[in-house]
């Protein structure tokens, strides 16, 4: 049997999502032994592969970078999960729709500047207008909540995506946790 | 009471400027519901208007001709429920203004196939959950336009039908 | 009006199942008796029945509507269903219609780990939700010396304002604006910690369900404890005087 093909993606959010998937400790080399991991922060592959099987999304959608990359992921993945409360909610990222972002902006690169405040117009992608969760700009197969997911749901997902089965992982998890 | 609604616009009220057609009637005042012409024959009665999805309510008619949108009317009906809910129970307080933001979208041109079906859901979630009559029947000027009009809806969606043009000449 | 009303015993069946009760009780009440799980929000022990979050419908035999089990009473021979496909997707929907109103940013809310809309997410299996968030502004009033009051995370279910009223007897909260703008306010829409009313008995940050009332001090995120229980052991106290 091949492995199944395994990603992760970083979108806005803390990494605290890849920090729990990490905290599976040493249960990832068990999963690893009927998946690989082709795509992910975690390691050096620069481009998407042509098909994963499972892709791990960290973080909301806030820029049009972010709207670009989940696009190109989910036209190549098979089942797309949105890792944690940031991906399923927008979570602390999307606290800024309610000021918007000429105010955010200001706030952050003019009022709390310390030296030369000036608001950057190159080399960084341009915000949304909303920051909004993954699932409003393409389809998401499965959502695992929390704030980070504990690394139990999530190993417990990954283990029965890869026997092929669709988990339910509404009782090990929640908004927040 | 019993007079049809034809009888009504075109005897009492004196039919339509410049001869237009009809499209619709918008009975019982911002909650009822549209009765497309086709309809137009229906006796004016508690039992009829509600199996059309409409009610008696106020009595009051809104007639509309060929011009008009039935996606705006629903929205602009929408804005009312919105704007006179209480607040009270859940349903009613949000419901509303999630399908006005629905119906909006829609209307911009923005709203897939997806949105549609949720906007189908929530009118029924509304009805059926809400505390009082204006929760109630708040869904149900989309409801009958969705019913009696389901293709101006289609049409407005990113990913729907469009609407088949019909060929010059083709009309005899 | 206390005038002794003759209680019967009565049976009705829930979910199928006979049970008995006395005909002063609510369809919740019974419910809850016979080990029957009816999700709310709004409704308290020891408070009024308030009807509002509409979490509790039920569905009862021969009524064309669902009603509240939080204010239904029971009857002779009434056939009450508290779970359907229907109901579950009907408890969903008004979750989700709750999470997009306001701004519920578990992640880092005074209330994590005890917020009963959280729970409820979780007890109801909602794990996202499929319409856009509304984002709306509310301002938060901190002036008062003791407590905060964080619109932005309110439910609306109006536990405070009846606590306020009817167990406390102070009436300084209340609900201000209609449909989607309804907000609480103390007193006038005056500042809380001006209010001449506020009696500083904080049972409106033990009844709150959520985060949006909370104490001030050494609370940093997930250390809201409540004591809700409090407020049934109170009104019991005084012999449901209230009702």
């Amino acid at each position: 049997m091949s492995k199944v093909k395994l990603a992760t993606v970083w979108l806005d959010g803390c990494s605290g999502c890849h920090m729990s998937f990490l905290d599976t400790d040493e249960r990832l080399i068990a999963l690893l032994e009927h998946a690989d991991l082709v795509y992910s922060p975690l390691v050096d592959e620069k481009n998407f592969p042509d098909m994963v099987d499972v892709t791990l999304i960290e973080g909301s959608v806030s820029t049009n970078e972010d709207v670009e990359k989940i696009r190109k992921v989910r036209a190549h993945t098979r089942i797309l999960i949105a890792l944690g409360d940031c991906a399923v909610t927008g979570n602390v990222p999307a606290m800024r729709n309610t000021f918007g972002v000429e105010p955010t902006m200001h706030r952050a690169y003019i009022e709390m500047a310390q030296l030369q405040p000036q608001i950057p117009t190159t080399s960084l992608p341009k915000l949304l207008d909303k920051v909004v969760p993954v699932h409003e700009v393409v389809a998401v197969d499965l959502h695992l909540p929390g704030c980070p997911p504990p690394a139990d749901a999530i190993f417990y997902a990954l283990s029965e995506l890869v026997n092929g089965r669709m988990p339910d992982v509404k009782h090990l998890t929640r908004f927040g946790k | 009471m019993g007079a049809t609604l034809r009888e009504i616009i075109y005897e009492i009220g004196n039919g339509i400027e410049d001869d237009r057609k009809i499209k619709a009637v918008q009975t019982g005042g911002p909650t009822g519901g549209c009765i497309p012409e086709h309809k137009l024959d229906t006796p004016v009665d508690y039992e009829s208007l509600a199996e059309l999805g409409s009610i008696m309510g106020s009595g009051g008619m809104v007639v509309s001709d060929e011009r008009a949108s039935m996606v705006d009317i629903a929205r602009y009906f929408m804005e009312f429920s919105v704007s006179e809910s209480c607040g009270k129970c859940v349903p009613c307080r949000v419901g509303t203004t999630q399908m006005h933001n629905l119906l909006a979208k829609i209307e911009r041109g923005e709203a897939t196939k997806q949105d549609l079906a949720l906007l189908e859901e929530l009118c029924e979630v509304v009805k059926n959950t809400s505390l009082c009559g204006l929760g109630q029947s708040a869904p149900n000027p989309v409801l009958s336009t969705l019913r009696f009009f389901r293709e101006e809806y289609e049409a407005r969606l990113v990913d729907g039908k469009k609407p088949k043009r019909a060929k010059k000449g083709a009309q005899a | 009006m206390s005038s002794v009303q003759s209680v019967q015993i009565i049976t009705l069946t829930i979910d199928g199942k006979p049970v008995g009760a006395s005909s002063d009780e609510t369809v919740l009440d019974v419910a809850k008796q016979n080990g029957f799980f009816i999700p709310t929000l709004c409704f308290l022990e020891g408070l009024i029945p308030y009807g509002a979050c509409r979490l509790c419908l039920v569905e009862v035999k021969g009524s064309n509507r669902l009603l509240p089990a939080c204010m239904t009473k029971v009857a002779e021979g009434m056939e009450v269903t508290t779970d359907s496909e229907k109901l579950r997707s009907y408890r969903r929907w008004i979750l989700e219609l709750l999470f997009t109103e306001r701004n519920h940013v578990c992640s880092v809310c005074v209330a994590n780990g005890f917020c009963e809309l959280q729970s409820m997410a979780e007890a109801l299996g909602m794990d996202h939700v499929r319409l856009p968030y509304l984002h709306p502004q509310f301002s938060v009033d901190a002036t008062h010396d003791r407590f905060v009051s964080d619109n932005n995370r309110c439910i609306l279910c109006s536990r405070c304002v009846r606590v306020c009223s009817d167990i406390e007897g102070a009436h300084t909260l209340d609900i201000m604006g209609r449909g989607i703008h309804a907000r609480i306010v103390s007193d006038l829409d005056d500042a809380w910690g001006n209010s001449p009313t506020c009696t500083r008995c904080s049972k409106c940050v033990q009844v709150c369900p959520t985060g949006a009332i909370k104490e001030k001090g050494r609370r940093s995120v997930g250390e809201k404890f409540k004591r809700r229980d409090l407020i049934a052991y109170i009104a019991k106290l005084r012999g449901g005087e209230h009702e």
